[in-house]
């Protein structure tokens, strides 16, 4: 087994230990016991959802480290997206100039013909 | 010489018509990256409402067990610790969410810089340009206006042409792209899925305790002691089954990340359809609703 596996078959396990410590069998047959028995099993209470609360924590950072990686990445694809959309406003922008000199050709034209 | 020059003009006609051809096959590339582009926008919009539920049922959780553990802890120091130790693991969930939501923008930017290029807005700005352009050149040399290709005045065949080449250069652009980064979108969206399978089962797990914690308290305990049973017991007992149910949903976050990647899959494959974009779209508007979903299960 891997170790996230390892961590993932940990985790399902303190899951179910921690969801039948809240159920009502646990809290019954903690009623009866001394108040030492009832300071442990709270103890161990909080034992097991802290154990569920770091390996939670440590799962999402391996996600996260895993997603930096591919930040880099990501960026450059982002600017070069860019840098392709930037080469279509500038051929508009030159056919709108090319366009505007040919209109103003077109009316000194006849006026030199006169 | 005159049957040369119509067989001349019969070939430039055929190889207009097969270039129009293929220039408009890039138009309709073009449109599967531009619905594929807006479906992700959508998707990295949901992600964060997500991990913000995810924290708070933690913290609900997280206090509903120290509220159980002091009721029996009789030291301060033992509570301290508790506490201390409770906080202490919340403020690096914290601080985890943040990179993940930090990284669904970085992931947005990068859908937003594709739907920008595959736009056709661009393509008409250019095309009418182009039109403009030529009618300038209609008034410096008349018999420009006259000459007709295809039934088309030059003006208008220019202006299609030209918004179809404009639709095979973002083709182009955006298959390059797709060449170059294809590995890396797909590793993205298959790691954005697991993410989501880890906060999905945390959300469900945290959820799973606190409705535990409420049955036993509203439902068995008052049904197993002796004093009366509450009046709305049987209302109770019933909303708690219904709670129980709707916590399948809490998956759909994972079903529209896989959604995601398939459809990824399938705009690589040049098969990205209509039907399959719909499907994508509806899995992300469930995301949308889900965390109203949750509110209703606590």
């Amino acid at each position: 087994m891997s170790p996230s596996e390892i961590r993932k078959a940990t985790l399902k396990q303190l899951r179910e230990t921690r969801k039948s410590m809240m159920s009502t069998r646990w809290t019954l047959s903690l009623e009866k016991k001394d108040e030492e028995t009832q300071a442990r099993a709270a103890k161990e209470l909080l034992r097991v959802h802290h154990a569920i609360q770091k390996l939670e924590n440590q799962q999402l950072a391996d996600i996260r480290d895993k997603l930096l990686e591919n930040e880099a990445d990501l960026a450059a694809g982002r600017e070069k997206l860019a840098a392709a959309l930037q080469d279509l406003k500038k051929t508009k922008t030159v056919l709108k100039s090319v366009s505007g000199l040919i209109s103003i050709v077109a009316r000194v034209l006849p006026l030199l013909a006169l | 010489m005159q049957t040369n020059l119509k067989t001349e003009f019969v070939r430039l006609l055929v190889l207009l018509t097969i270039a129009t051809s293929l220039l408009a096959c890039g138009s309709a590339r073009v449109g599967q990256f531009d619905r594929f582009a807006q479906a992700g926008i959508k998707f990295t919009d949901s992600v964060p409402p997500v991990l913000d539920e995810a924290f708070q049922t933690a913290v609900e959780t997280d206090s509903l067990v120290l509220v159980e553990s002091r009721k029996r802890l009789s030291s301060q120091d033992d509570r301290l610790n508790a506490i201390e130790t409770s906080n202490k693991n919340l403020k690096q969930r914290i601080l985890l969410l943040n990179d993940l939501k930090r990284h669904a923008r970085l992931l947005r930017s990068y859908f937003l810089a594709l739907r920008a290029l595959a736009r056709t807005d661009e393509a008409s700005g250019i095309s009418d340009v182009a039109k403009g352009l030529v009618g300038s050149l209609e008034t410096l040399d008349k018999r420009i206006a006259a000459v007709n290709i295809g039934g088309l005045s030059v003006k208008d065949f220019v202006g299609e042409s030209s918004s179809l080449a404009v639709a095979a250069f973002q083709s182009a652009a955006l298959n390059r792209e797709l060449k170059e980064r294809a590995s890396i979108i797909d590793h993205e969206l298959d790691i954005m899925q697991a993410s989501l399978r880890v906060i999905s089962e945390a959300m469900k797990s945290d959820i799973e305790a606190q409705l535990e914690a409420t049955n036993r308290d509203e439902i068995e305990l008052p049904y197993v002691r002796d004093s009366a049973l509450p009046s709305d017991w049987n209302a109770r007992r019933l909303a708690a089954f219904k709670r129980q149910i709707k916590l399948s949903s809490i998956d759909t976050a994972v079903d529209a990340a896989e959604n995601m990647r398939l459809s990824f899959v399938a705009l690589v494959e040049n098969r990205l359809d209509d039907t399959g974009i719909a499907l994508l779209l509806q899995d992300i508007d469930r995301v949308i609703t889900l965390t109203e979903g949750i509110s209703g299960t606590k």
